[in-house]
């Protein structure tokens, strides 16, 4: 790399870190009010308990075990692009592995207390941990979920340390952040010995965080598939999700990176070149998983077994019909047909296809989630209505968990680098510690 | 006339009422043989003397709450009797736990008493449940393997964490 552009990612980031300007004030404003109203909502809830919602004794599940899956499910972003892409050695994933470890670290945190919102009394939650048992799928989720995101944490934080030390040595910073970039700058000044240290701790996380990413999703499905319920009880439920999670994961991270991209002026480092490699990569697992999604239903059909059928009749022609369809169409037929034309090759073809896969994934969770509540073995009492329609309450909340997983992640990028300089820059390091521009010693270790 | 200052009248009343309070019968629990059988004895007395014609309750603890098996009158010398209940399995101590209540004169009815007796049928042995996932605790290869993989999880964590602070001491 050339050392103009090497200063250009530099200079770049720094600018991205300069005093927010009136649309960046005005959209943090905006999702803060959404997130405002959100808590409103669940103040709303905590007053009067579950009745705010539309969940019943037949639907004890509703949008926010969707919005939980789905948040869940796009967390996968950061283990894939980071973690997979380090290990197999693609370089190309250097300016864009900080955006998917952020990804990661934001959704966990707004799918975690989507369990506890739906919990109704958080102030039970305790009671998991005192008396939760260890055959309960339940108890499985909380261990994974919570090394997930203390592992997400590390593996945001780690490949970080080297950026840090450049914005602790950067002049003109305000004290705050002098006082944050030093403390969480480690005291790294490029010598080899911490690019070593640096290098193996990146790489036990690449390769830890893997297992524990797809630990996560299986249990997640698991707490469905551990059930005795039509749609649910499955043998191929984990690695649906596991899937389906890198399928929602990549629209993610591309959706990210267009809008960062237009938004902080980062054509100049992320190449279009990169965006295409994304949508392959979403287009084979889109693949994958409409495989998957066929195999999921073909058998029932086929079968028509017992309580599989209504089920699947309610979503094929009844009363999920437009849900089920609009999955389909807007998961899967449309983004992957426009993949596969020459539009997918083009910005806004893979963002608008990015867009409806991460649509299209949240309905597929609805689809997990409700059909099979409106499907139980006992027959309903006489005259309900097994119908679910969330309610403000349920809507306003949604709405606050993406406002907060998009506030997050502006404010993020306007305290921390949203691109690893670094890792772009490989010889920024070498060449401030004073050693010639790819020291032998460290070039053996630079991940 | 001037009235009686309250204070007056509860010093006046007190030692009445803990007298009234007091008098009540006392009843002692005892097991018996009569006639080569069994018996459950109850002896009711007040003051120190046997009360004749008072109408026992006697019933037996059981899991749920007590189970009615048996009513007696005591005679003149204060006490009642019926068969000890020979065919009902005991507690886990090993011992039938009855309580005996006065049901007549209903001024007496808040009164009762409590002792255990060996029983005749010993309680089944308890059995623990065993380790499976119905069970209260899980089966061991279950427990075992979700420790095994949490501590392989968060080691790898602490190593990370020990090679951040190798990096501050700046090798």
């Amino acid at each position: 790399m050339s050392d103009a552009k090497s200063n250009n990612v530099e200079r770049d980031m720094l600018a991205t870190l300069g005093p927010p300007g009136f649309a960046h004030k005005s959209l943090v404003i905006a999702l803060g009010m959404v997130v405002a109203w959100a808590l409103v909502a669940y103040v709303h809830q905590l007053r009067i308990g579950l009745a705010a919602t539309a969940m019943s004794d037949y639907f004890s599940w509703g949008v926010y075990i969707v919005n939980f899956v789905f948040f869940i499910g796009i967390s996968m972003a950061g283990s894939l692009i980071s973690a997979m892409l380090r290990l197999s050695n693609a370089h190309w994933r250097h300016p864009i592995s900080r955006l998917a470890e952020a990804i990661t670290v934001f959704s966990l945190l707004v799918a975690g207390p989507m369990i506890l919102i739906d919990m109704g009394r958080p102030d039970r939650f305790i009671y998991v941990i005192r008396y939760g048992r260890l055959q309960s799928p339940i108890l499985w989720d909380v261990l994974s979920l919570t090394s997930y995101l203390a592992g997400s944490f590390l593996y945001l934080y780690v490949p970080m340390i080297p950026d840090l030390a450049i914005l602790r040595d950067t002049p003109g910073l305000s004290r705050w952040r002098q006082k944050l970039y030093g403390t969480l700058a480690m005291r790294w000044t490029g010598t080899v010995n911490q690019y070593r240290n640096l290098d193996r701790a990146v790489s036990v996380m690449a390769i830890v965080i893997l297992p524990v990413a797809v630990s996560i999703h299986t249990v997640t499905a698991w707490l469905f598939g551990m059930t005795l319920r039509p749609g649910w009880h499955s043998t191929i439920i984990g690695p649906d999700f596991v899937i389906g999670a890198l399928y929602s994961g990549v629209a993610a991270v591309i959706t990210a990176i267009v809008l960062f991209r237009y938004f902080l002026n980062l054509q100049e480092h992320i190449p279009v070149d990169h965006l295409r490699k994304l949508a392959k990569l979403m287009l084979l697992f889109g693949l994958i998983y409409a495989y998957f999604v066929v195999n999921e239903h073909v058998g029932a059909a086929y079968t028509g077994e017992g309580a599989e059928r209504p089920l699947l009749e309610k979503m094929i022609s009844g009363q999920y019909a437009m849900q089920f369809w609009g999955m389909i169409f807007v998961g899967f037929v449309l983004p992957l047909l426009m993949l596969v034309t020459p539009l997918g090759r083009s910005i806004a073809g893979i963002s608008v296809a990015a867009i409806l896969v991460n649509i299209g994934m949240w309905l597929k969770r609805y689809i997990i989630v409700v059909p099979t509540l409106a499907s139980p073995f006992m027959p309903p009492r006489e005259g309900a209505h097994l119908a679910y329609v969330p309610t403000w309450v349920e809507w306003s909340i949604t709405a606050g968990g993406f406002a907060a997983f998009l506030l997050m992640f502006i404010l993020f990028s306007k305290v921390f680098p949203i691109i690893s300089i670094w890792e772009v820059d490989q010889t920024k390091w070498p060449r401030l510690a004073g050693m010639p521009p790819i020291p032998s010693a460290a070039a053996t270790v630079l991940p | 006339m001037k009235p009686i200052p309250l204070i007056t009248l509860i010093l006046l009343l007190w030692p009445w009422a803990a007298i009234a309070q007091t008098a009540q019968p006392a009843i002692s629990l005892s097991t018996d043989i009569e006639d080569g059988k069994k018996m459950v004895q109850a002896s009711v007395s007040l003051n120190g003397k046997p009360l004749e014609n008072v109408v026992l309750q006697y019933f037996v603890q059981r899991t749920f709450g007590n189970m009615l098996f048996g009513q007696d009158t005591t005679l003149d010398d204060g006490t009642s009797a019926v068969a000890f209940p020979s065919d009902l399995p005991a507690a886990s101590d090993g011992k039938l736990h009855f309580v005996v209540r006065i049901k007549t004169p209903a001024q007496y009815s808040a009164v009762s008493a409590s002792a255990g007796f060996a029983g005749d049928v010993q309680p089944p042995p308890v059995t623990e449940f065993p380790r499976a996932l119905w069970a209260p605790h899980a089966p061991l290869a279950l427990t075992v393997s979700i420790f095994v993989i949490l501590a392989g999880v968060w080691l790898s964590y602490f190593f990370v964490v020990s090679r951040i602070l190798a990096i501050r001491k700046g090798g």
